[in-house]
C-alpha cells in the first residue's frame, strides 16, 4: 500500500511541481504583494494594511460593489432561466437530435467567438453614430434624427446582455445532458398519470436538475466574479466607473495605474469571496456524488 | 633547421597578433523605441556610422551594430516593460524614454548631465531632469498648440489674411481664450462646422494646457504635483459647458477613437482642436493631405491669454532617448547622443521635419529641412513662448483621473463640483502625501 502511494506521488510530482510554481507561488506572492507599495518602480516596500485601508476609504468602492452585485446577480439569474429554457426545449421538446444539435450549435457561437472579435461586434452594433446597426433600426422606427449613444447611456445593461450571450451554451449543454440522464420511466409514469408537459417539467425535470442548477449557478458566479474581459473590451468599466466591477477594478489599479500592491489587495478581497463559493461548490459536488452513489 | 622553424613560428605568431589587433571591435547595441516616430532611433543608428568614422580618425576601430526592438504598444506599458527588463538585466542599451521619474526611481537611466547642453534650445532638458541631473536627451521640440481651420473662418466671413493673422493676434495678447471659445460657438451656430472644438479621446497632458489657460498650475517650483482646486473647477466647468451648454464638443468625444477625431479635424467637420503639433501628421494622414495641402487648410496658434492667464503660451513636450545605466558600452552610447547634438544635427532636423516639429538642437532649427517645412516654418516663433514642464511624479495619475471626470462631465453624468471632488479624493488616495500639494 505504502509502495503504491509512493508510486502515485512519483507520477503526480511533475504536476505538483507545476501547480506549486504556477498557482501556489503566485498566490502567495499576491498575498505578500497586497501588503506592499509595489508600483512601476518594482520596489517591494512593506506598507502593512495601507492598501486595504485605501480600498475602504475610496468613495468609488460602494459603487463598484453595487455594480458587481448587479452584474453577477442579473447575469446569473437570467443565464440560469435561459439555460434551463433552451435545455428543456432542445432536449425534452425537440426530439430530433439533428435539430436540437443545430440549436445548441447556434448557442455556442458567442462562446467560441474570440472575446476581442465578439466585443468589437457589440461595439459596432451599438455604435453611437448614425451608422451604428442599432441606431439605424432605432432611427428608422422612431424617425429620430439623433443617434443614441447606447454604450455610454446604458453601459451596465450592454455588458450584462453581452456576457449572458456568451454564458448560455455552457449551462444549456450541461442541463441537456442532465435531462437525458433522467430515467425514461419517470416520464412514462407521469404520462400514464395524465401529467401535462408543463407538469412534467415542473415536477420531474426541475427537481432532478436541482443539484446541477446549484452547481452551474455557483460555477457561473465564480466565473462572473473573476472574469472581466467582456466589460474591459466593451466599456472598460466606464463611463467613469458606471460599469466597473471588482475584478476589473483590480486590473485597472494594478496594470493601468501601475499600483500592483493596491491591485493585489483588491484581488485578495475578491479571493476571500471566491473561496466561499469554492467551498460551496465542493460541498455541492460532494453531495451530488453521494446522491449518485446512493442511487446506484 | 630548428632555428628556421623557430623564426617562422615567431613570425607567424606576430602575423596573427597583428591581424587580431587590426580586426575591428564589433559592438552590438540594443535599441528600443515605441510607436510611430522611428526617425528617433533611426537618427541614432545613422549617427553611429559617423561616430565610427570619428573613432577611426582617433585610431579606434569600432564597428557599431544595432539590435532593434521597435514596438507599438501603450506608452505606459512600454515604460513598465523596460523597467521590468532592467530589473531582469535585459534592458536595451539605449531607448526612447517614458515615465522618466519611475525610470530614475529604479536607477535604470544613466546620468547624461555632462552632455553639451549649450547646443540645445534653452529649457528643453527640464522634462528629463530629476534632482538637477539630466537623464535623457530630447530629440525634438514639439509644442502643444491649438489647431484651427482657416477655410472655416473664411467661410464664416473672415478674409484669408484675417484668418492667417490670428496666431499673431494671439501671440500679441489681442485675442483671448474667451473670444476663441465664442468664435468656436459662432462658427458652429453659423453652420460652417458641425463641431466647434475637439480634444484627444484618451488621457494626456493636453488637458493641462487648458487648465493652465484658465489660470491653473499643476506643479510648483520644486516640480511637485499641485492640485489647484479653484482652477480645476474652472476647467471642469469649461469641459461641461463645451459639451452640454455651448455644445461645441460632442458628448461622446472620449468614446470616439483617434481616427474619427483626426478625420473630423482634418476635413473641417470640427473647427478647432488642442494637442501636440506632431499630431498633425496623423490628422493630415486621416484625410490624405500632404503637409503643403494641410498647411493651406489648418493653422496653429498658442494658448491665448484669458481672464485668468496673462501670457500666451505653448507647452514643450519633447520626445527623447536615455541610456541604460547598466549598459556594457556607456561611453559609446554617450558618444552617440553627443554626436547627434553636435556634428549630426541634420539627423535631428530630418526627424523634426518628418513629424512637423521644431528640433531640440539649435543648429537643426537653422537647417533647410525645418525652415522650409510648410507647417514648422509658421510656428518657429512659438519656441520663444514655450514652457518646458519638469518631470513630475504622479502626473500620469492626475491625467488619468482627469480623463475619467471629463468623460462623465461631457456625458452630463456629473457636475463640475462632483468632478473636482472625485479627482481630489483619488489623488489623495493614490499619491503619497509628500508628492502632492492641495491648494
Amino acid at each position: 500500500m505504502r509502495k503504491n502511494n509512493a508510486q502515485a506521488y512519483l507520477f503526480l510530482s511533475p504536476f505538483l511541481i507545476l501547480v506549486t510554481l504556477l498557482y501556489i507561488l503566485p498566490a502567495i506572492l499576491t498575498v505578500v504583494m497586497a501588503f506592499t507599495g509595489l508600483d512601476s518602480s518594482f520596489e517591494w516596500e512593506f506598507e502593512g494594511i495601507k492598501n486595504f485601508r485605501r480600498v475602504f476609504r475610496d468613495p468609488n468602492t460602494p459603487k463598484i460593489i453595487i455594480n458587481t452585485i448587479i452584474y453577477v446577480a442579473t447575469c446569473i439569474s437570467v443565464t440560469m432561466v435561459v439555460d434551463l429554457f433552451f435545455a428543456i426545449m432542445t432536449t425534452h421538446f425537440i426530439k430530433t437530435e439533428s435539430t436540437a444539435s443545430f440549436f445548441k450549435g447556434v448557442l455556442m457561437i458567442p462562446m467560441i467567438t474570440p472575446a476581442v472579435v465578439y466585443s468589437v461586434l457589440w461595439i459596432w452594433l451599438l455604435s453611437s453614430n448614425s451608422g451604428g446597426f442599432l441606431n439605424k433600426i432605432f432611427m428608422g422606427i422612431t424617425g429620430s434624427q439623433t443617434p443614441v449613444n447606447w454604450i455610454a447611456n446604458y453601459p451596465m445593461q450592454v455588458v450584462i446582455i453581452a456576457k449572458i450571450m456568451t454564458s448560455i451554451a455552457f449551462g444549456t449543454i450541461n442541463f441537456s445532458s442532465a435531462i437525458k440522464a433522467i430515467p425514461e420511466n419517470q416520464f412514462k409514469a407521469a404520462r400514464v398519470d395524465g401529467a401535462k408537459e408543463w407538469e412534467i417539467v415542473k415536477s420531474i425535470i426541475i427537481p432532478n436538475l436541482r443539484f446541477h442548477i446549484l452547481f452551474i449557478a455557483l460555477w457561473e458566479t465564480l466565473g462572473l466574479l473573476t472574469d472581466y474581459t467582456t466589460i474591459l473590451l466593451i466599456t472598460d468599466g466606464g463611463p467613469g466607473i458606471a460599469s466597473e466591477v471588482w475584478a476589473l477594478s483590480a486590473y485597472h489599479k494594478a496594470f493601468i495605474s501601475a499600483k500592483y500592491g493596491y491591485g493585489a489587495a483588491i484581488s485578495l478581497l475578491l479571493i476571500a469571496v471566491v473561496l466561499v463559493f469554492m467551498i460551496a461548490i465542493s460541498m455541492v459536488s460532494a453531495h451530488m456524488e453521494r446522491r449518485e452513489a446512493d442511487a446506484r | 633547421m630548428n632555428t628556421r622553424k623557430l623564426v617562422a613560428l615567431v613570425m607567424a605568431l606576430c602575423l596573427c597578433l597583428v591581424s587580431f589587433t587590426a580586426m575591428a571591435e564589433t559592438v552590438t547595441l540594443k535599441i528600443a523605441h515605441n510607436y510611430d516616430f522611428v526617425t528617433i532611433p533611426d537618427a541614432v543608428i545613422a549617427a553611429a556610422d559617423r561616430l565610427e568614422e570619428r573613432y577611426a580618425a582617433e585610431g579606434k576601430d569600432i564597428q557599431i551594430e544595432f539590435e532593434k526592438d521597435y514596438q507599438r504598444i501603450d506608452w505606459g506599458e512600454y515604460g513598465k516593460n523596460l523597467i521590468f527588463a532592467y530589473k531582469n538585466g535585459d534592458a536595451p542599451d539605449i531607448f526612447s524614454v517614458s515615465d522618466v521619474p519611475a525610470m530614475v526611481d529604479v536607477g535604470m537611466l544613466m546620468d547624461i548631465s555632462d552632455l553639451n547642453t549649450d547646443a540645445f534650445v534653452d529649457g528643453v532638458f527640464d522634462c528629463y531632469t530629476v534632482d538637477g541631473k539630466a537623464y535623457a536627451m530630447p530629440f525634438d521640440l514639439p509644442v502643444r498648440v491649438i489647431y484651427y481651420n482657416k477655410l472655416s473662418l473664411v467661410e464664416f466671413g473672415w478674409t484669408m489674411e484675417e484668418a492667417e493673422a490670428l496666431p499673431a493676434k494671439v501671440a500679441a495678447g489681442e485675442f483671448t481664450w474667451e473670444q476663441f471659445v465664442q468664435l468656436c460657438d459662432d462658427i458652429q451656430n453659423a453652420g460652417v462646422c458641425t463641431w466647434g472644438m475637439a480634444h484627444r479621446p484618451g488621457a494626456g497632458s493636453d488637458f493641462l494646457d487648458v487648465l493652465q489657460t484658465l489660470g491653473g498650475r499643476y506643479y510648483d517650483e520644486n516640480s511637485t504635483l499641485v492640485f489647484d482646486e479653484d482652477a480645476m473647477l474652472r476647467f471642469f466647468q469649461f469641459i461641461y459647458d463645451a459639451a452640454n451648454t455651448l455644445e461645441i464638443t460632442p458628448h461622446d468625444l472620449a468614446q470616439q477613437g483617434w481616427p474619427s477625431i483626426n478625420t473630423m479635424v482634418g476635413d473641417g467637420t470640427c473647427f478647432a482642436y488642442y494637442g501636440p503639433i506632431y499630431s498633425s501628421t496623423y490628422v493630415a494622414g486621416a484625410v490624405n493631405k500632404d503637409p503643403q495641402q494641410f498647411s493651406e487648410d489648418v493653422a496653429f496658434m498658442m494658448f491665448p491669454v484669458s481672464e485668468f492667464n496673462e501670457k500666451p503660451f505653448v507647452i514643450a513636450a519633447p520626445q527623447g532617448m536615455g541610456i541604460n545605466s547598466a549598459t556594457k558600452y556607456p561611453e559609446i552610447c554617450h558618444d552617440l547622443l553627443a554626436e547627434l547634438a553636435a556634428g549630426s544635427a541634420d539627423l535631428l532636423a530630418n526627424h523634426a521635419d518628418v513629424i512637423f516639429t521644431l528640433s531640440s538642437v539649435k543648429a537643426a532649427n537653422e537647417m533647410e529641412a525645418i525652415t522650409t517645412n510648410p507647417i514648422v516654418a509658421d510656428v518657429g516663433y512659438m519656441a520663444e513662448h514655450a514652457i518646458s514642464v519638469p518631470s513630475i511624479n504622479g502626473i500620469n495619475t492626475l491625467n488619468s483621473e482627469m480623463l475619467n471626470a471629463i468623460v462623465q462631465l461631457e456625458l452630463g453624468q456629473i457636475t463640475p463640483e462632483q468632478a473636482v471632488e472625485n479627482v481630489k479624493i483619488q489623488m489623495e488616495l493614490n499619491i503619497d502625501e509628500d508628492e502632492i500639494i492641495f491648494e
